[in-house]
């Protein structure tokens, strides 16, 4: 079974990448009462800010708070719903949605790079293949550990 | 990008596919937002969870492509229906842009069933079943 092991630093993520996410968390389905709270919006604003880290060339799109929000509401655990992001993006490849040749007005693209650091937001080991995250954890093909 | 939204458009039916570039519709206008975001943005999120799930265990590209396609296809009688580029954008616009709106409380995980849009979700879905391989 392979494993995949991430250490990302978060405090690394360049300002602008960092102001865009804070500018659109607030923006994220602010009709639902779940968003309402501070603890659930820090949540997705650290789960957008480790996949940027860890994935410098995407590193944050416009429309990935959508879709990890929506992910984040379905499977609340922050970690889980990292490690589902993680694969669906970079498992299964839908990164490539989010690379340079997409182009458009609307959507602002905010890369970075990510020098080697000490501290660490999540440390994820993801096995590859598929996992179904509306079912019970236990039965999910991926385990995460938080690292502080 | 580019190469998923020209599949998108590959599989409407040929109808649809000459009609929308008549008009001068490109798939740029309103596709981008419903692919990056797993329709999330416009759509039920019970939609979304749905999808996520079958691109979770199956891979993204078909079903994300074919449900763009299907939802186009679904919408195809008022699309064709349209004189204008306008007026074809917001065909798409009034239909299913309001989907989101008004949805207070997330239904059970799991419990799609509970959306009163979902069996419309539902059928697009199975629909997409129905479109070719991508």
């Amino acid at each position: 079974m392979q494993m995949r092991v991430f250490y990302v630093n978060i405090q690394d993520i360049p300002d602008d990448v960092k102001a865009a996410i804070c500018k659109d968390v607030p923006r994220s389905f602010p009709e639902y009462t779940f968003f309402e709270d501070a603890a659930h919006r820090a949540d997705l604003e650290n789960i957008l800010s480790a996949y940027a880290a860890c994935d410098p060339a995407v590193g944050y799109c416009q429309g990935l708070n959508f879709l990890t929000g929506c992910i984040l509401l379905y499977s609340p655990v922050p970690e889980e719903a990292f490690a589902t992001l993680h694969l669906l993006l970079v498992g299964h490849g839908m990164r490539v949605l989010f690379l340079p040749d997409f182009k458009s007005a609307q959507v602002g693209k905010h890369t970075c790079r990510v020098p080697a650091g000490r501290g660490m937001l999540f440390m994820g080991a993801i096995t590859s293949g598929a996992a179904h995250f509306l079912m019970p954890t236990e039965l999910v093909g991926f385990n995460i550990q938080y690292c502080g | 990008m580019q190469e998923n939204m020209q599949l998108v458009f590959a599989n409407l039916p040929s109808e649809l596919q000459d009609h929308l570039s008549m008009l001068g519709v490109s798939p740029s206008m309103f596709l981008p937002p419903w692919l990056i975001t797993v329709f999330a943005a416009d759509f039920p999120l019970s939609f979304s969870g749905r999808l996520l799930d079958i691109m979770l265990a199956e891979g993204w590209r078909r079903i994300l492509i074919n449900t763009a396609a299907s939802l186009l296809t679904v919408a195809m009688e008022s699309l064709l229906a349209a004189d204008s580029m306008e007026a074809a954008l917001n065909v798409l616009k009034v239909r299913y842009g309001s989907f989101n709106l008004g949805v207070q409380v997330l239904p059970p995980v799991g419990d799609v069933k509970q959306d009163p849009n979902c069996g419309y979700m539902c059928t697009c879905i199975l629909h997409q079943s129905t479109l070719g391989e991508v």
